[in-house]
């Protein structure tokens, strides 16, 4: 009886939890509107049963009363955010009107919130009343009484996250099947959007774009990078002062390196310019101007702007080698490039791991670069994934084709991810 | 708590009652030389009332400025006044009310008698409700003439499309660009409903743009009309600017033959000091079809809490229509006046020209107003791509025309 009590009320509340997320995202049916508060109250049900069960309700005496106090005030917290969202009080304190906007945000969130930390209050009462010793911990009290403070420091972090990652997202995945314009719409139209998206010539540019940069990108910075590192690590004079030099470009952001190199590779000012100057009055070397090259024109800055920092990760994974590897190597009569490639590089291993990823999610992410550089041109010879959803979201005002889009982006993160998590966490589990 | 009420009204009633001077940010996208100088005029008028003018300039034309300023009014921090371009742009943002009616002062000033074309009015209407103050017309379909270019390669100044065209291999044999045209999509677009409405006729016009007809867009006609547009980006090569106004100089500076594009660009001959007829020639409808089509500019006032606010946006909307204002500031602009009651004798030769083609009522819709902004968008990547990229051909280009125009909406 105990056992069902306590295991209905836990999942009534992680189901109420569930469907309010999915009421969040958008899916405002009449079935999941009203479904978090009706399976708020089945744990109300549930908690009076424990109550039943306990035969009353020990106040004074209850060892958790401190915890129910607490997760009262957090109820009365919330009651508070919920009244400030209110119009009476708004009109009675006007200050708060400036803030209008933020109050209506919460007020949902606050009243289910304190309705969730009331039921928790009751729910730990009871328990508490139930074992008068900690012999036997219960569910419940495994859930919401053990290391009890850390829970509850940990509960605004849970909040914001979940809003973040899990609601906000869900939220544009929902969206990409609406035909929402301007504003965001319910309206659900299927896979139109996708269909569209995978039809549309600049998405198929963008991708082929994105392909070719990432992959250019991901050997090139590493490869350079590396060497770099090696060659730095080689005891030669004045380290710090190279090292500075190739870290420097990493300082600048996107924007001020598009504009640099725009300059340098515009023909008019830049290094055609400066080689028919030299005398060579037929040269011509124009790639931003050039449908085929201007890929590798970005390219080329991000290189420049990038390789530095891949340096300083290598840099800092050849100097956590143990010296005694390259003595024992010496000793051997290994050549040292043979220690690097086969001995060196396999024990860098987790470097290698947090550059791959640190730069690929650089490369899914590229836009303002391209910006600065070309602005998707010429034509929409360097358009890259990120504009196009900038652009049919806010240029376009298509919100629906930007969401699918971007959520294709997510599925592109989440196939560079998950290999990576894999490697990171299921190999050391098997190892 | 009564108490508390009645006193907290009593104060919104007394703060109503006295009008004090506001601060109104007022954000837009005239930036370049002529445009700056005409908005200098709006500021200086609007500063001499009580109230103070803010500028919120946004650089980088409509398609930069306009995501900055819708994304600030839905997010909940409006500007004051925000120039946009009336029609479908603002549709979604009036219709959740989030744009200040007008309507009270559109009919005590009666507005609907004064602005003409009345159709720019219509524009700013949304269910009898008006919510915008269409400021000027403007008009896309004109080709811009350098004399000094053409007096560099020996010919006459052509005086239609088609003589242009002829006349170009004679300005590539002396180093000029026949064409000047800026990297940006939407000049190609608009290049491209300008050469539609020169070699395609205004019917045709109207039937692709206004009625969304895809047959008529894969017809024969439409085809020419892909030609005289593929003509056109073979003439354009060199001219690497990306901004229009870098390409307007090319052709005042004589280093292009021409330009197609709006009857903005008149602001920067002017602020270059150069005479209509005399340093350049202006051509509507390329010379060939005269009419032009009248998007414009317009000024929407998004919804405030602060009664000051508001009070200093109804007194700005009835400003900017009054006939001083509109006077000063069209003539700095370039661009046509919204009213057709007011003296524009000091206009030059160009404006005179689209000022008669007003008269005659030889007008035409804008694409900004018959095609929403999502299906601007695809035209324009398709225009942007075609005229950049040479290998797409004319059958290629009118086939995805013809897809986009089957779903526009």
């Amino acid at each position: 009886m105990r056992e069902l009590a306590e295991r209905g009320y836990l999942w009534c509340i992680a189901l109420a939890f569930v469907a309010f997320v999915l009421v969040t995202i958008g899916l405002d049916y009449a079935v999941l509107v009203t479904a978090p508060w009706v399976l708020l109250a089945l744990a109300g049900i549930a908690a009076v049963l424990l109550i039943v069960e306990a035969r009353g309700v020990a106040l004074a005496a209850n060892r958790f009363k401190w915890y129910a106090i607490g997760w009262v005030v957090a109820a009365v917290v919330a009651m508070g955010l919920w009244a400030l969202a209110q119009k009476d009080v708004q009109a009675a304190w006007p200050a708060l009107k400036s803030f209008r906007k933020m109050w209506n945000v919460f007020e949902p969130f606050a009243l289910f919130a304190a309705a969730l930390f009331v039921l928790i209050a009751i729910g730990i009462l009871a328990i508490g009343t139930l074992d008068k010793g900690m012999h036997q911990p219960g569910r419940l009290e495994r859930t919401f009484a053990v290391n009890m403070s850390a829970k509850v420091a940990a509960v605004p972090m849970a909040f914001t996250a979940i809003g973040v990652f899990v609601i906000s997202t869900g939220w544009t995945i929902y969206h990409s099947f609406t035909n929402s314009k301007l504003l965001p719409k319910s309206q659900f139209i299927g896979l139109d959007q996708y269909e569209r998206l995978w039809s549309t010539n600049r998405w198929l540019v963008s991708i082929e774009n994105l392909a070719i940069y990432g992959i250019c990108m991901l050997i090139f910075s590493l490869v350079i990078g590396f060497v770099l590192a090696a060659l730095m690590d080689q005891k030669i004079r004045f380290e710090s002062v190279f090292r500075t030099i190739f870290l420097y470009p990493f300082a600048l952001s996107f924007i001020v390196t598009g504009l640099v190199w725009q300059w340098l590779l515009t023909p008019e000012f830049g290094v055609q310019k400066i080689v028919r100057d030299l005398g060579f009055e037929n040269f011509t070397f124009d790639p931003l101007f050039n449908a085929d090259w201007v890929i590798y024109g970005i390219l080329f800055a991000a290189l420049w702007q990038g390789t530095g920092f891949v340096m300083v990760l290598m840099l800092a994974g050849l100097r956590g080698i143990d010296q005694e590897i390259w003595k024992a190597a010496r000793v051997d009569g290994i050549p040292m490039w043979k220690t690097y490639i086969f001995i060196v590089i396999p024990m860098m291993r987790p470097v290698f791991v947090t550059a791959l990823v640190i730069i690929a999610a650089g490369i899914i992410k590229v836009y303002d670069l391209v910006v600065a550089q070309t602005s998707g041109g010429p034509g929409i010879a360097s358009e890259v994934p990120a504009k196009y959803v900038y652009d049919l979201m806010f240029g376009g005002q298509n919100l629906g084709q930007g969401f699918a889009a971007s959520t294709m982006m997510l599925v592109s993160v989440l196939v560079v991810l998950i290999p990576w998590a894999y490697l990171e966490f299921g190999g050391r589990k098997r190892g | 708590m009564k108490a508390l009420k009645s006193f907290v009204s009593a104060a919104a009633i007394c703060a109503a009652g006295a009008v004090s001077a506001a601060e109104l940010e007022v954000t837009h996208w005239w930036t370049s030389g002529g445009e700056a100088a005409a908005v200098a005029e709006f500021a200086k008028a609007f500063d001499a009332t009580e109230h103070t003018w803010v500028d919120g300039a946004i650089a980088g034309s409509g398609g930069v400025a306009r995501p900055i300023i819708i994304s600030r009014i839905i997010g909940g921090e409006p500007m004051g006044a925000t120039q946009l371009n009336h029609g479908r742009q603002a549709e979604e943002l009036v219709e959740a009310g989030l744009m200040l009616d007008l309507t009270d002062i559109a009919e005590a000033e009666g507005w609907r008698d004064i602005v003409n074309p009345v159709r720019l009015l219509d524009a700013c209407t949304l269910d009898g409700r008006v919510y915008c103050v269409p400021v000027n017309i403007h008009s896309p379909q004109w080709l811009w003439l350098s004399h000094e270019a053409f007096a560099k390669a020996g010919v006459d100044v052509p005086s239609d499309w088609f003589e242009f065209v002829d006349a170009a291999p004679k300005l590539k044999e002396v180093g000029v660009v026949p064409l000047a045209m800026g990297q940006q999509a939407w000049q190609t677009e608009l290049a491209f409903n300008a050469i539609m409405v020169a070699v395609g006729g205004t019917e045709l016009y109207l039937d692709v743009l206004s009625n969304k007809n895809a047959d008529t867009a894969a017809s024969a006609e439409m085809t020419k009309v892909f030609e005289a547009y593929d003509a056109a980006r073979r003439l354009s090569e060199g001219s690497n600017v990306n901004d229009w106004n870098q390409a307007t100089n090319l052709v005042i500076t004589g280093q292009a033959g021409g330009q197609i594009h709006g009857d903005w660009a008149q602001g920067e001959f002017q602020v270059a000091e150069q005479v209509a007829g005399e340093d350049y020639t202006c051509l509507p409808g390329l010379g060939v079809n005269e009419v032009i089509a009248t998007g414009g500019d317009a000024f929407y006032f998004p919804l405030n809490d602060d009664p000051d606010i508001e009070e200093a946006q109804r007194e700005m909307a009835s400003l900017l229509i009054s006939k001083e204002v509109q006077v000063a500031f069209n003539l700095k602009k370039g661009s046509l006046p919204i009213r057709g009651d007011i003296d524009l004798s000091a206009a030059n030769d160009c404006m005179k020209k689209g000022l008669k083609i007003l008269a005659d009522g030889n007008v035409l819709p804008d694409s900004v107003n018959t095609l929403s902004a999502d299906t601007r968008n695809q035209i324009e990547s398709l225009m942007t791509e075609f005229w950049n990229d040479k290998s797409v051909t004319v059958e290629a280009v009118q086939a995805a025309y013809v897809d986009i125009m089957a779903s526009a909406d």
